[in-house]
């Protein structure tokens, strides 16, 4: 993982300033050059004060000169008033505009497996959480490193000045600094080591919690009783993770309390210096009212240097995180250019070879040796029990995975050699799971925006999806949005007429492989019996890999792949491979007993012969 | 800023209180000490520097010196060790209330639970804790109101010498004049004014403030909707399949640029009201230091006295000013507040019933649901209507139906999560509400077809108080069928589900999170075992080894199986067809086929026409 030092992070996200508009630096700078005089015109004034009423001055004189002063005073703190407040609202804006959008941009379309993997999955939270608030990461940098840079000026600034009037007070601020620096890195070392045992003490604490709250845990907690057990997780969690605090803070609190210690030495030293000054005629009253105000001021700047800096670098952390997710090679680009315009809407044919995967936190294969040559138009379906490896292969096939060794060709191209996005436009599937996307059905349908959806086609899916009578009776039509999120008006479909929401979706992307991994495992029969008639026209001219549980569905395919430990067992039409008697024929055997109609003895010790 | 106002800050306080006793005193003492701290020093000051101009002697100098080092030190030392504190606790304090609203959601009733207006309060007191600082900010913000009210009294009281008047034998017209009180009441005045100024500024700001607020809650939640779906994994495959960056971009975008059009506007508006307050105070300033500067050149007061007069006018505006803001913003979080409170404080509705259910070996229990209709409470679409059936012992009854008849709306009514709209459901000819809640629902084992498994070690998902032994726990899981997965395990059924909790935690396929269930509801050991679709994410043999351990598995129990696999009839002795809210058929296997024109028979055939012999 690679590091970047807080300066090198300055320079990445101030780069991209502009996004915000063409003033924002400069901006940023005059606003820097303002807090670094406003504390010193603050200090000068009483001293001016002094020294006019000590000099008798005229009182025409001494109207001028404050009104100079004061004036000036007043204009710096109304520059910045109003200046700081809009950059912080600028701030925000470069965050989502720029730094969260990128991240979002990028995780659309990365690799599959970099938003799959766990190892992915993490690398995505780390980076979400360095653009997910105000107080984090990006935006906490673009707050804190202003004032960084101008405590850090101005601590230089006054060091100088101090060192003018007497060498052992800046000697004693010297230590004071080195001191406070060295607890709270020391602390800071803590807080690091004791991080992941204090996380994880509040994410297992906030499990506790927020699985209480959850609406679908509701019923089993209500059945089995389990409250007590959330009760003494919460207990436990709240405990632990209240010392891992107070530990925490009593770290930063050494560095505070030195400082308190620091600050009264400093007091003593320079009361009696400045005061035994003036008694000696050395220094004026006035310029004892500014010293005083610079050597108090010096600690001001001491502790925003120190604080600023503690919560750069925790930003710091953040953004090396974010910026080694936004490095993470997308895998998306083929070995070649490959045109898929040619095979888009053509019938193609398909083929394995000697294709095995490796996820990537396996051990073992989960595809060995896989060799199954598809022709154009066939129907295929892969059967097994779960675990064998069926959903990789549709995975595989539908190119969110790439294959470890061995290949997949589509009409003699290799699957490697396309662009990874336009080769994703070569498959439809209906996925086990139904995903719903708030947006109109159009949308959800065709995944594409208003001004881009062919309506015609669209129509023509949803009367074939057997939808027009649910969207002809709705007021907005297709222009219906799925669930309430984005609009009140909202619809919720059934499980059923989800179903048909994704076939449409198939239908409409027209796409010459169509994959349907377990589509029926939630309906009823009726509605199981609609697919299967459905698939015949769905899988038209196309290739078609279905897989299922339910080997009723087998039947309509071509031929049968009977998958087991990711290897193929046996293939065949389902013909052939009953009359093989082997595991499908096992399989298909246990399934379909009940449905014959006498349940025989006989039978079932048959089976159990198969095994 | 009326009673009530005040009785829901002293509420909130009484929260703190509750949660952490000594957390607001501790915030009060920091707040006297943050506050007297700048006065100690302005007045010492003052005074050495009058005390150059008069040439007292180096000792009397020098005791203003230790008493300024004295007095400072210890009130430094105490703001160190009480921020330490406040610290820690403003970091807990929150967690505890979260701690409380869990609490709560567990004890709710399932249909509240349920309903949108639960949810609401949930969120709104989730948030109202977390969001917005919720209880350690609050008293972290009353702590700061008040040390600027203390402030404010510290200077009100230096401000007095603004109407000091010396004795000046022959006076000037000018020397007249800045030696009355008129310079006093002329600065006064312009204190009132400016604070007038202030308050108007902050409350306008606040409303511009709210009112963006309200504005923007649809387009932000819109736009969080919008934003997240790139960062849910579990749509990574649609996106990529179905190409929809471009569309989730776009629409992104949209919602992106009007939620920034909205909040530029705000913020131009809230930088200029703040600016004007920054130089209505300067004024201030700039005028006290005129006035009182000319009555010292006139000596009539001291040069340090002017030092001390400028900075209580400054402390003045500023504490009375910062008083309101942060008033205002601990006011604010009352409101927040109260929203935890209001969802704490939220009856549970449901008659817990009394009688205590008998203890009966046999198992003898009769379920009857008497003419039952249902609705739930946030439609009016009736999913049940005038359902009646008898549930009797040792029973295996199957329910089918198609999606959405209403097959698990009765399981939810029959365990209680609900209680029927209209008509009663029977245990032993009584009314199951009158029963003891806790009691009667040990009477069901459920495996719910959205079932939940927790982070825990299997151990604990198939019993949470752990008092079996591992091997008895081990046998229900074995009848189950995870013998093979549970012997493969190193930690056995020590290891942990999921990566919550431990890191070598496993993740569990559908189809071993399934017979997890079932093995959690056999170990409950209840007369009744309720299974819906037990067996939807099972492969063949999985689902083959359930319906042919099923008689073992629930013994003498009753059961009732809910499954879109018409296969699961043929084991079950009695079955009941829903459709539409209600039984339509009702009967065995063989008796139910005999009727041609039924549902059952149309699902049996399109089922099981690919099973048969020859297609």
């Amino acid at each position: 993982m690679k590091k970047y030092s807080i300066f090198q992070n300055a320079r990445y996200i101030y780069s991209k300033g502009k996004t915000v508009d063409k003033t924002y630096t400069i901006r940023m700078i005059i606003m820097i050059l303002l807090q670094l005089i406003i504390p010193i015109v603050a200090t000068f004034i009483p001293a001016v004060v002094v020294y006019l009423i000590t000099s008798n001055v005229q009182i025409s004189e001494f109207i001028i000169v404050m009104s100079i002063v004061v004036g000036g005073y007043t204009l710096f703190t109304f520059l910045n008033t109003l200046m700081s407040h809009n950059l912080t609202f600028d701030n925000t804006i470069l965050r989502t505009k720029t730094f969260w959008q990128d991240l979002s941009n990028k995780t659309l379309v990365t690799g599959y497996e970099n938003v799959e993997s766990e190892e992915g999955k993490q690398k995505l939270n780390l980076a979400i959480g360095c653009v997910s608030s105000n107080w984090v990461g990006i935006e906490l940098h673009l707050k804190r490193f202003p004032t960084f840079i101008v405590s850090l000026i101005g601590l230089i600034m006054f060091s100088v000045y101090i060192f003018s009037i007497n060498v052992w007070i800046i000697v004693l601020l010297f230590v004071m600094t080195v001191i406070n620096i060295g607890l709270n890195i020391y602390a800071r070392k803590y807080e690091l080591s004791k991080m992941d045992i204090l996380n994880k003490n509040r994410t297992k604490l906030r499990y506790y919690q927020e699985e209480s709250n959850k609406l679908v845990n509701g019923k089993d907690i209500r059945i089995y009783n389990l409250e007590d057990w959330f009760y003494r997780g919460i207990k436990t969690f709240t405990r632990k993770y209240s010392s891992n605090v107070v530990k925490q803070k009593l770290f930063y609190f050494l560095p505070n309390l030195s400082d308190s210690f620091f600050t009264i030495l400093r007091d003593i030293l320079a009361y009696s210096i400045l005061v035994m000054m003036v008694i000696n005629g050395e220094i004026s009253i006035p310029e004892f009212t500014f010293m005083i105000g610079i050597i108090t001021g010096f600690s001001v700047w001491l502790q925003q240097i120190s604080s600023s800096h503690g919560e750069l670098k925790e930003a710091n952390i953040s953004i090396n995180n974010y910026r080694n997710y936004m490095a993470i090679d997308d895998l998306n680009s083929g070995n070649k250019q490959t045109d898929i315009s040619n095979l888009l809407h053509e019938s193609v044919e398909v083929k394995f070879d000697q294709l095995s995967f490796t996820y990537p936190s396996a051990s073992s294969p989960t595809i060995k040796n896989f060799n199954l040559h598809i022709k154009k138009g066939e129907r295929i379906a892969i059967v097994g029990i779960n675990g064998a490896g069926k959903t990789t292969i549709a995975k595989l096939l539908s190119g969110l995975y790439k294959p470890t060794t061995g290949d997949i060709y589509i009409d003699g191209i290799s699957i490697q050699d396309f662009d990874r996005v336009d080769y994703y436009k070569l498959v439809g599937s209906i996925f086990q799971d139904v995903n719903i996307f708030a947006f109109t059905i159009a949308q959800a349908i065709s995944g594409q925006s208003t001004d881009e959806i062919d309506y015609d086609l669209l129509w023509k899916v949803v009367e074939k999806a057997g939808l027009k009578e649910k969207c002809d009776r709705l007021p907005e039509k297709v222009e219906t949005y799925l669930t309430q999120e984005i609009n009140e008006n909202g619809i919720m479909l059934s499980g059923g007429e989800m179903q048909k929401v994704m076939l449409a979706r198939v239908l409409y992307k027209n796409a010459p492989i169509v994959i349907l991994d377990e589509p029926t495992a939630a309906l009823d029969p009726i509605a199981e019996q609609e697919l299967y008639l459905q698939y015949k026209e769905l899988t038209k001219d196309k290739i078609s890999i279905f897989i299922s549980h339910r080997l009723a569905s087998t039947q309509f395919c071509d031929r049968i792949v009977f998958v087991e430990d990711g290897e193929i067992q046996e293939i065949g039409t389902h013909k052939e491979l009953l009359k093989n008697n082997g595991k499908y024929a096992y399989m298909f055997d246990i399934q379909s007993q009940y449905y014959k109609e006498n349940i025989g003895e006989e039978g079932e010790h048959n089976e159990q012969e198969n095994i | 800023m009326n009673k009530k106002t005040f009785s829901q800050i002293r509420n909130v306080i009484k929260m703190s209180n509750q949660a952490d006793k000594s957390f607001f005193i501790i915030v009060l003492l920091r707040s006297l000490a943050s506050a007297s701290l700048p006065f100690v020093s302005i007045i010492y000051s003052a005074l050495l520097i009058d005390g150059f101009i008069q040439g007292l002697p180096k000792d009397a100098l020098m005791l203003y010196v230790i008493k300024l080092i004295v007095i400072s030190g210890i009130l430094l030392l105490l703001r160190v060790i009480l921020t330490f504190i406040v610290d820690q606790k403003s970091q807990i304090i929150n967690l505890l209330l979260g701690n409380e609203i869990s609490k709560k959601t567990l004890n709710l009733d399932y249909q509240q639970l349920e309903s949108q207006r639960m949810k609401n309060m949930l969120s709104s007191a989730d948030q109202g804790v977390n969001s917005n600082g919720g209880l350690g900010s609050f008293v972290l913000q009353i702590g700061f109101s008040i040390q600027q009210a203390i402030s404010g009294i510290y200077s009100f009281i230096l401000m007095i010498g603004l109407f000091q008047i010396k004795q000046i034998g022959n006076p000037s017209t000018t020397e007249q004049f800045f030696n009355s009180p008129i310079v006093g009441i002329i600065i006064i005045g312009l204190i009132i004014i400016s604070l007038i100024n202030n308050f108007i500024s902050l409350s306008q700001q606040n409303k511009i403030q709210y009112e963006t607020f309200i504005h923007n809650v649809k387009v932000n939640r819109i736009f969080q909707y919008i934003a997240n779906i790139a960062f849910n994994y579990k749509l990574a495959k649609d996106i990529r399949i179905y190409n929809m960056d471009k569309l989730i971009i776009k629409e992104k975008s949209k919602y992106q640029e009007k939620y920034i059009g909205i909040f530029r506007t705000m913020s131009k508006k809230v930088s200029k009201k703040l600016a004007v307050i920054t130089l209505v105070n300067n004024v201030v300033v700039y005028v006290a230091y005129i006035l009182i500067g000319i009555k010292a050149l006139l000596g009539i007061t001291t040069v340090g006295a002017v030092l001390r007069l400028v900075y209580a006018v400054t402390a003045f505006n500023t504490s009375i000013t910062q008083f309101a803001t942060h008033f205002n913003v601990a006011l604010l979080q009352t409101k927040y507040l109260q929203l935890y409170k209001d969802y704490l404080d939220e009856p549970t509705e449901m008659y817990k019933g009394t009688i205590p259910i008998e203890k009966r070996d046999d198992n003898n229990y009769l379920i009857e649901f008497k003419n039952v209709s249902f609705h739930y409470p946030n439609s009016e679409e009736m999913i049940l209507k005038d359902f009646s059936i008898k549930l009797t012992i040792g029973e295996r009854l199957a329910i089918v139906g198609p999606n959405g008849a209403g097959k698990t709306t009765m399981i939810k009514l029959i365990c209680r999560l609900y209680d029927p709209t209209k008509g009663e459901i029977l245990l032993n000819g009584v009314n199951i509400n009158k029963y003891k809640y806790e009691e009667y629902v040990k009477l069901f084992a459920v495996v719910f077809q959205d079932f939940k498994l927790f982070s825990a070690t299997i151990k604990n998902n198939i019993s949470f108080t752990a008092q079996e032994t591992d091997e008895t726990i081990k046998e229900y899981l074995y009848q189950a069928g995870l013998k093979d997965m549970v012997e493969n395990l190193e930690d056995g059924i020590d290891t942990y589900l999921y990566t919550d909790f431990a890191e070598k935690g496993i993740e569990v396929s559908g189809g071993e999170a399934q017979k997890i269930a079932i093995a959690r509801a056999l170990y409950k050991d209840s007369p009744f075992v309720i299974l819906d679709e037990p067996t939807s994410a099972l492969d063949p043999v999985s689902e083959y080894e359930i319906y042919t351990k099923f008689d073992e598995l629930v013994k003498n129990k009753t059961s009732i199986y809910i499954s879109h696999r018409m296969a699961s009839c043929r084991f079950c002795n009695n079955i009941i067809v829903i459709e539409n809210g209600s039984v339509t058929q009702h009967g065995n296997h063989e008796t139910l086929l005999q009727d041609k024109e039924g549902l059952y028979y149309t699902m049996w055939e399109t089922q099981s026409q690919y099973y048969k012999e020859e297609v």
